[in-house]
């Protein structure tokens, strides 16, 4: 193993969580609480990206996350269960959701997939507004306690939840980049490369299709959990479209083509939405503006930026170069 | 028993029936070419063969197992695999992954293994790699196993298709008008590389619609015409029968 390996592989890695770990001491309790709901978005967006890594651009992702946090939220205001256990329990519901949307959704393609899971999202939202028992319709479900004590964690405290949220989203991270890097990954990018060819080569398209959908709705429903948990109260209209529609914007700024596009995606913005905090009315401008220009400009999205500014640079030394050369 | 047997096969779009009711059978170890004018229903038998479309009626009979309703990936599994008409790659990848990738059938690893990316994993993909490579190696394109496949030229491409099905390691190779588009030289490394992979022991199905393209390599034709098969037989037999003469020129040609 070389330098750079060693160095890419372990200490930037350490250096970062070292640096995520710090954060508590360095920064005011609202800009934790940013982060807070930072973390919660990344896990979003990258397992979102895990289903449009199938070329399928989903609208019920967010609902999937509904399922996680009512889910936890009933069972822990309702039944008493602990923290702990409700977690799992939501997280397989959410799952469970997904594959329920995914097996009819999943057979239609394009504009009629979008369109099929913003029906089934949707559906899913009315579901929690109008079964007032036991969804509590608009007002939600509210008084969600913190998850109890662990031995150094006292989760009513922002710094311990932030540890929370932090250790389920690098886990999430780490399983969703695995799964990308290994064969499953491959066979995703295959299915989005061409389905047909992939049935033909054997490849059981459906199956794999659903089984990402579920796995993902999985993980969109962790995100919900964290968020419950932490605010307290979720209300249908914690998963509104507008939400959907904030998480697809991170993946398409950040760059849909690779794994930290979506986190950059959500970062630049989460930065810019605080930059501009005081100035909430031009939130909805900003946010479409800047959309447009990476769609026009850059739709590699943000992350490949670097890259081009660098082969523009070399570009015009190049020019600039040849100019001197023929000069003499 | 035959290989293959389409059993009274059927397919209509609303009114239009584009196989009228063929029957047709293929021994194992034939080289057959499946001719007809555009139009006359190839295409669809084609995918009613390799499950990408079902059958209004009629059965499809693989070694006397009925495999009417089985999906295109089952039937990969079994051992029919088709390559595509207008040529169907992995665009983006180059073209060793995409020869891996058609390992997929024959790779089956657990979950978690891939997950954690064990030592045995790494070794079977290194396996994989090189077998991958030495079906590039047999088709003679092995020297552009680095290329990212959409700049590959034309006959390159084509080549690779035909890379990809054969690392499924198929009993029954269909393959769709492999050298349309071609030039000549191109066309003559194809049917080369398609005879050697029958002489392999592959059992292939040929569709072309250019008849002289055919004549060379396959020792038996059938013909379809409006959906129906006209005339199956010998290259020259098939030459000169009246019917597909008239097929092919309309009528009152010669």
């Amino acid at each position: 193993m070389n330098k750079q390996t060693i160095l890419r592989r372990f200490i930037l890695p350490i250096v970062g969580i070292a640096f995520l770990c710090a954060m508590p001491t360095m920064v005011s309790p609202y800009n934790l609480s940013v982060l807070i709901f930072l973390f919660i978005n990344l896990i979003l967006v990258v397992s979102y990206r895990f289903v449009t890594n199938m070329g399928l651009w989903s609208f019920a992702h967010i609902s999937s996350m509904g399922i996680g946090a009512y889910t936890a939220g009933l069972l822990v205001t309702r039944l008493g269960w602990p923290f702990w256990g409700a977690l799992p329990i939501a997280v397989l519901a959410s799952a469970l959701v997904g594959l329920i949307i995914g097996l009819p959704c999943l057979r239609t393609r394009g504009f009629y997939f979008f369109l099929s899971t913003f029906a089934a999202g949707e559906a899913i939202r009315w579901a929690w507004i109008l079964f007032r028992e036991p969804f509590g319709s608009y007002s939600g479900i509210g008084v969600i306690p913190r998850p109890e004590q662990i031995p150094g964690m006292n989760f009513a405290l922002s710094t311990s939840y932030y540890y929370l949220a932090l250790g389920f989203t690098l886990l999430s991270l780490v399983i969703l980049y695995r799964l990308e890097k290994s064969r499953i990954g491959a066979t995703v990018n295959a299915i989005r490369s061409s389905e047909d060819l992939s049935e033909s080569i054997g490849i059981n398209t459906p199956r794999y299709q659903t089984a990402v959908f579920a796995t993902a709705s999985a993980f969109a429903g962790l995100a919900g959990v964290l968020l419950a948990f932490y605010t307290g109260t979720i209300t249908p209209n914690s998963f509104s479209f507008m939400y959907s529609m904030e998480i697809l914007v991170f993946v398409i700024v950040g760059g849909p083509t690779s794994f930290f596009g979506p986190i950059v995606g959500a970062c630049a913005l989460t930065a810019v939405g605080e930059a501009l905090s005081g100035f909430m009315q031009y939130m909805p401008l900003v946010y479409g503006t800047v959309l447009i220009c990476v769609v026009l400009f850059q739709p590699d999205g943000l992350i490949n930026l670097p890259k081009r500014i660098l082969s523009l640079v070399e570009k015009y030394t190049g020019r600039r170069m040849a100019a001197n050369d023929n000069r003499k | 028993m035959a290989m293959l047997e389409l059993v009274e096969l059927r397919k209509q779009f609303g009114e239009l029936v584009a196989v009228n009711d063929i029957n047709l059978s293929i021994e194992k170890g034939e080289l057959r070419g499946l001719i007809g004018p555009n139009g006359s229903g190839k295409t669809t038998l084609f995918s009613l063969i390799t499950g990408f479309m079902r059958p209004t009626k009629g059965e499809v009979l693989w070694e006397g197992h009925d495999i009417t309703q089985k999906p295109p990936h089952s039937r990969a599994e079994i051992g029919i695999v088709r390559t595509f008409q207008i040529t169907t790659l992995f665009k983006e990848m180059t073209a060793l992954q995409n020869v891996i990738m058609a390992y997929h059938l024959h790779t089956e690893m657990g979950l978690l293994k891939q997950f954690f990316g064990t030592r045995a994993t790494r070794e079977r993909e290194r396996f994989l790699e090189q077998k991958a490579l030495g079906v590039l190696e047999t088709l003679g394109i092995a020297d552009v196993r680095g290329e990212i496949v959409k700049n590959l030229p034309h006959g390159h491409q084509e080549a690779l298709a035909l890379a990809i099905a054969m690392a499924t390691e198929p009993k029954l190779l269909l393959l769709d008008e492999p050298v349309t588009g071609m030039n000549h030289v191109e066309t003559r490394d194809m049917m080369k590389r398609i005879r050697m992979l029958n002489e392999q022991g592959i059992t292939i199905l040929l569709v072309e619609h250019d008849m002289r393209a055919v004549m060379g390599i396959c020792r038996k034709l059938t013909v379809v015409n409006f959906g129906q098969r006209i005339a199956e037989g010998s290259p020259e037999e098939i030459m000169n029968n009246k019917d597909v003469v008239e097929a092919y020129l309309g009528v009152g040609g010669r």
